[in-house]
């Protein structure tokens, strides 16, 4: 394995844990889409040209495979155990205020979850400070349209999460 | 991200998330290399075979089986291309936009329900084919009629146990294919 993916990969892990996040709620299949993405994002990086910026690249690369997820699991029926409720992972907590936050980030992932495609995909690419112009290119849509989807989904996601702010 | 002003962008980023397990990846990385050695390999060799058949039986054969198997491997050609084509299309696609990649996936996916139904018609045309093989070698009178009464039966024996096993696997495939397509679609249109 090359280092220089080695560093992508813990630089970038974060955001792609996010990614499978947004597109499957079952946490052992998270973990397969995560790791469907990095060996995507591996065989991509050789063809890097820089036309964008790295990260614009790898949510492009990231939210492509998670669309070939959901493809491929509505071709195939999903066992008892994939079927398992969702659980976010979450961690140890102790304070009041951490709480609260891990009930409003459960909310923020259960109100992105039930957004149409292309809302989920632009407000959370938005969630990763990607621009308009970035936006347009990694879902293909005008940056008109990213514009006004974003305004629409956000309003729906502040609906949903308690006090956040 | 503190310094980050977007209510929303901070509660997003403050997630949990799973992390990849790079030494899984570098076995499924192996893994994938394996197999599309193993995929080239298996694609040429299917390539030929039937030109190998041909050359290596020819002269054992009557001239009417060296022509019917002829006829199989032209016909099967350019489907074998096809199926080729589709799996090097595959490779390459990911860096597309999602609306584009969508767009991408549904046609591949009605390609596959299309290449699903040629294989089930193809199942079926196999049994009129066989029949023809084994009608035109007996009325030319190509062998004894005991080595004509074995390879009758040794064909039905494979067709009456291959076919409907193929037919079946190509019928659901083309039923997986078809809904694929539909959920495409739905997440095509969906605004």
């Amino acid at each position: 394995m090359q280092t220089s993916f080695e560093h992508i990969i813990k630089e970038y892990d974060g955001l792609l844990g996010r990614v499978a996040a947004t597109y499957e709620a079952n946490p052992a299949l998270q973990q397969e889409l995560v790791q469907e993405i990095s060996l995507a994002l591996w065989q991509a990086l050789p063809r890097f040209e820089g036309n964008s910026s790295l990260k614009t690249y790898i949510l492009r690369i990231a939210h492509n495979k998670a669309v070939n997820h959901i493809a491929y699991h509505t071709r195939q029926p999903r066992t008892q155990y994939e079927d398992g409720d969702a659980m976010e992972v979450v961690a140890p907590t102790n304070t009041e205020h951490q709480i609260s936050q891990d009930q409003q980030v459960a909310q923020l992932l259960a109100s992105v979850r039930r957004l149409p495609f292309q809302s989920r995909q632009v407000v959370t690419l938005m969630m990763e400070g990607l621009s308009y112009q970035d936006i347009a290119s990694v879902s293909g849509m005008t940056v008109t349209n990213v514009g006004v989807t974003l305004n629409r989904a956000r309003k729906v996601l502040m609906e949903n999460i308690d006090h956040v702010g | 991200m503190s310094d980050n002003p977007d209510p929303l962008q901070r509660l997003w980023q403050s997630q949990q998330t799973q992390h990849p397990d790079l030494d899984k990846l570098r076995r499924d990385w192996r893994l994938i290399r394996y197999k599309q050695i193993s995929y080239m390999t298996l694609d040429i060799l299917g390539l030929l075979t039937g030109p190998l058949l041909l050359w290596l039986m020819a002269e054992r054969m009557h001239w009417f089986e060296f022509a019917w198997l002829v006829a199989i491997v032209v016909l099967a050609t350019p489907l074998t291309g096809y199926v080729l084509w589709q799996r090097r299309d595959a490779l390459r696609t990911r860096e597309i936009a999602t609306q584009d990649y969508l767009v991408l996936l549904l046609n591949r996916s009605r390609r596959n329900v299309k290449i699903a139904r040629v294989t089930r018609h193809s199942v079926i045309a196999l049994v009129p084919m066989f029949f023809i093989l084994h009608a035109g070698v007996y009325w030319l009178d190509a062998y004894p009629m005991e080595r004509w009464l074995n390879k009758v039966i040794a064909s039905t024996v494979i067709l009456v146990v291959l076919l409907p096993a193929m037919w079946l696997w190509a019928r659901r495939r083309e039923r997986r294919f078809e809904q694929e397509s539909r959920q495409l679609q739905e997440q095509i249109h969906e605004q």
